[in-house]
C-alpha cells in the first residue's frame, strides 16, 4: 500500500520576544527586545498508509496543531522533510489542498446566513468541481450523511450535530484523498458523536479515504481510528495500533459477581480481592499473569454466580496515564 | 573521427545547463533532429506552463466571484442589519438637511453650493464610508485566533478570499443605502439637478472604486493585529482622517487653502470627496482627473494589501499561527 503522508525528521521552531517583568521591564522591551527560539517540533517522523485511518493525539502544546499545519502546507519546518500525496505541501499548497479536505470542530466553512446548498456550491466553484461532477458528488453525499433535509436550511437554523454533519460533506464535495479532522465531534452530545463517529468510518471504507485525526476525544479514537501517534513535547513518543494500546495497557480488568451466598475465596496468581458487600465478590485481575476466562471458571467452579461484570480501565484513562508518564 | 551528429569523437555535442543536458547544434551550424526535439519540447512545456497559469486565474477570478455572489446574497438575507444602515443613514440626511437649510443665504451655501446639492454629497460620501461594514474587527480576530492560517488551507490567498467576501456584503449594502439615500432626498424634496454623465461615472465607477480602497485599507488595519493586539484604535485614527481630510460632510472647496492642499496629496480627498463631487457638481476634467487619481490610489492600496499579507504570513512562519 503507498503513503499518503510520509514525514521524515520535520522540526519547526517559532521566535518568540522575551520580556523582563514589571514596569522597568516593559519600557526595556520598547527600546530592545530579546528574542528566544522555542521549538515547536523536534525530528517527527512517520509514515501514514493511504486508506488509513490514523489518531494524531497529544496533550495541549505538544505540536500537533504546527504538525498539521506543516502537512498542509500552511507553515515551512525549519528543517526535514514531508510530502502528503506526493507533493511537498509547503512547496505545493494550492495543488494540494485542491486534494485534501480539512475539518475543524472549532471553525465553520459553512456561511451562516445561507442555505447549506448555496455553501456547498460556492466551495465546489473555490475547488473547481464542474456541474456534473458536483450533481454526482452532491448524491452521494446526501445519500451517505442523510443531507436531504438539511440542505436547503440556513445554517444558523441547524443544530451542531446537523451542522458537523454539513461542515464534513462540505469538506468532501472535491472528493479529497486524504482528509484532516481536528476534533470533529467537539461539543457533540452522544448521539451525534456516534453518528459522525459511524460516518467516517463509512466515507473511508466506502471511498478509502485517509483520514488523519486529532481529538482528545478517546471515543473518537477507540471507534474511529486503528492507530494511534501520540506526540509530546515536539516528538513522536508512541506509534502503535489501537489494538495494541489496549492489549499493552488495559492489561488490570475487575470482575465484579453477585453470589448466591456469601464467600467467595480465589487463590489465583494475580488476582487481588477487592472489598465489597455481602453476597458481592470484586477482583482486580492482572490478565497477563492469569486470563479472566480461568477467574471466571474458577469463581463459578466454587460457588454459584448471580450476575458477573468484566470492566477495564477505559481508553481515556490510558491516555491520560500516557500524558502524565510523558510529563514526567 | 566524428560521431553520429558530426561532434569530434569522445564530444557527445551537448553540454549541462542549470542540471539538465542541452543539446548543442551540429558543427555545421545545421539543427539537426536531437536539437530541434528539445527545443519543441522546451516549447511545448512553456507553452503547457503558460496555459496553466492563465487556468489557474481563471479559477481565481471564478471563485473570488462566487464568494462575493454569495456574500451579496447572505447580506440580503440578514435584512434587519441593512434596515437599520439604512435607517441610519435616512436620519443623518435629514438632520443635516434641516441644518443647512437653516443656514443657507438666499444663494445658498458658501462656494455656490445649494442645500439639495450638499445633502446628495453627504449621500455618496455615506454611501462609501458606511457600505463596507466592520471587516476589520472580522480579519483582526481571525488574526489573533488563528483562523487566519485555517483559511490558507483553500485555494487562494486569505486577502483574495476576504476581498471577494468582503466585497459583496459592501455592494449589498451601498445598493441598500443608496436606495434609501435616494428615498429620503425625494421626501425632503432635496433632489438636485444632476448631470447624468456625472452619477453614471460617480456611481458607476468611482464609487466602487473608492469602496475598493476603503475595503483595502479596513483588511489591512485587521492584518496590523499581527505586530498589535488591537488594531481597532488604527481604524478609528483612519476613520476620523477620512472624515476630515477627506471631507465626508463638506465639499473640500469649503476649506481653508492650506488645508486644501495638504489634502490634494492624501488618498482621503479622492476617497470622498472625488465620487461626492462628480455627482453633485460634475466637472468633465477635474471628474477625469479625480478618477484617474482614485484609480491610482486603488492599485497602491491593492498592492499595499498583498504585500501586508505576505509580511503577515512570514510572521506566522516566524511566531507561529
Amino acid at each position: 500500500m503507498s503513503n499518503a503522508i510520509r514525514v521524515r525528521e520535520l522540526e519547526k521552531n517559532f521566535t518568540r520576544t522575551r520580556r523582563a517583568p514589571g514596569f522597568a521591564g516593559s519600557m526595556r522591551s520598547l527600546v530592545r527586545r530579546e528574542k528566544e527560539i522555542v521549538p515547536a517540533v523536534r525530528g517527527v517522523s512517520f509514515d501514514v498508509a493511504a486508506g488509513e485511518r490514523v489518531a494524531f493525539i497529544g496533550p495541549n502544546g505538544a505540536g500537533k496543531s504546527t504538525t498539521i499545519k506543516m502537512l498542509t502546507g500552511v507553515l515551512h519546518p525549519t528543517a526535514g522533510e514531508a510530502s502528503v500525496l506526493g507533493l511537498v505541501p509547503w512547496e505545493r499548497r494550492k495543488q494540494l489542498v485542491a486534494r485534501i479536505g480539512c475539518v475543524f470542530g472549532q471553525r465553520s466553512q459553512l456561511w451562516y446566513h445561507l442555505p447549506v446548498l448555496e455553501t456547498f456550491r460556492l466551495l465546489a466553484t473555490v475547488y473547481d468541481v464542474p456541474g456534473a461532477e458536483l450533481r454526482e458528488r452532491l448524491d452521494e453525499l446526501v445519500e451517505l450523511f442523510e443531507l436531504e433535509a438539511l440542505l436547503p436550511q440556513p445554517v444558523r437554523s441547524l443544530s451542531l450535530g446537523q451542522r458537523m454533519r454539513c461542515e464534513i460533506a462540505a469538506s468532501l464535495l472535491h472528493r479529497p484523498e486524504a482528509v484532516f479532522l481536528d476534533e470533529p465531534t467537539i461539543g457533540l452530545d452522544v448521539v451525534a458523536r456516534a453518528r459522525i463517529r459511524e460516518l467516517l468510518i463509512r466515507l473511508n471504507e466506502r471511498d478509502g479515504t485517509t483520514l488523519f485525526l486529532t481529538s482528545h476525544d478517546a471515543g473518537d479514537i477507540e471507534e474511529v481510528c486503528d492507530r494511534v501517534l501520540l506526540i509530546d513535547h515536539g516528538t513522536v513518543v508512541l506509534d502503535t495500533s489501537v489494538r495494541q494500546l489496549k492489549a499493552d495497557h488495559l492489561r488490570v480488568k475487575r470482575v465484579d459477581a453477585v453470589l448466591q451466598e456469601a464467600g467467595a475465596v480465589l487463590d489465583l496468581p494475580g488476582v487481588e480481592a477487592l472489598p465489597a458487600e455481602r453476597h458481592h465478590a470484586s477482583f482486580r485481575v492482572n490478565t497477563e499473569i492469569t486470563p479472566v476466562d480461568r477467574v471466571v471458571a474458577a469463581l463459578v467452579r466454587d460457588v454459584s454466580v448471580l450476575d458477573l461484570t468484566i470492566s477495564g480501565p477505559r481508553l481515556e484513562t490510558v491516555i491520560a496515564s500516557l500524558y502524565e508518564g510523558e510529563r514526567r | 573521427m566524428k560521431n553520429q551528429r558530426g561532434f569530434p569523437a569522445g564530444e557527445a555535442g551537448a553540454v549541462r545547463f542549470q542540471g539538465a543536458l542541452v543539446p548543442l547544434p551540429s558543427p555545421c551550424g545545421v539543427p539537426d533532429e536531437d536539437w530541434i526535439a528539445w527545443n519543441r519540447g522546451r516549447c511545448e512545456a512553456g507553452r503547457a506552463a503558460i496555459e496553466e497559469s492563465f487556468a489557474a486565474v481563471r479559477r481565481t477570478v471564478r471563485a473570488v466571484f462566487a464568494a462575493a455572489a454569495a456574500s451579496v446574497k447572505e447580506r440580503f438575507r440578514a435584512r434587519f442589519e441593512l434596515l437599520g444602515s439604512a435607517l441610519f443613514l435616512s436620519v443623518i440626511l435629514f438632520i443635516f438637511h434641516r441644518l443647512w437649510s437653516l443656514v443657507a443665504g438666499e444663494d445658498g451655501l458658501a462656494g455656490g453650493f445649494t442645500v439639495a446639492q450638499l445633502t446628495t454629497y453627504l449621500l455618496v460620501t455615506e454611501v462609501v464610508v458606511m457600505s463596507p461594514g466592520h471587516v476589520q474587527q472580522r480579519i483582526g480576530e481571525d488574526v489573533r485566533s488563528g483562523a487566519f492560517t485555517i483559511a490558507l488551507l483553500r485555494p487562494l490567498s486569505y486577502v483574495q478570499w476576504e476581498v471577494a467576501r468582503s466585497a459583496g456584503a459592501t455592494a449589498a449594502r451601498a445598493l441598500t443605502l443608496a436606495a434609501a439615500g435616494f428615498l429620503t432626498l425625494l421626501a425632503l424634496d432635496a433632489l438636485p439637478v444632476l448631470d447624468p454623465r456625472g452619477v453614471i461615472l460617480g456611481f458607476g465607477l468611482m464609487v466602487p472604486a473608492a469602496l475598493l480602497v476603503e475595503l483595502c485599507a479596513r483588511i489591512g488595519i485587521g492584518l496590523a493585529a499581527f505586530w498589535m493586539e488591537e488594531s481597532q484604535p488604527l481604524f478609528w485614527i483612519w476613520q476620523k482622517l477620512v472624515f476630515v481630510l477627506g471631507g465626508l460632510f463638506l465639499p473640500l472647496e469649503l476649506y481653508p487653502d492650506w488645508l486644501r492642499a495638504v489634502c490634494a496629496w492624501l488618498p482621503f480627498r479622492a476617497l470622498l470627496h472625488g465620487p461626492g463631487r462628480t455627482v453633485t457638481a460634475f466637472e468633465p476634467h477635474a471628474a477625469l482627473s479625480d478618477a484617474l487619481v482614485l484609480a491610482a490610489w486603488a492599485a497602491a492600496f491593492a498592492t499595499g494589501l498583498a504585500a501586508l499579507e505576505a509580511v503577515g504570513r512570514r510572521r506566522v512562519q516566524a511566531n507561529g499561527g
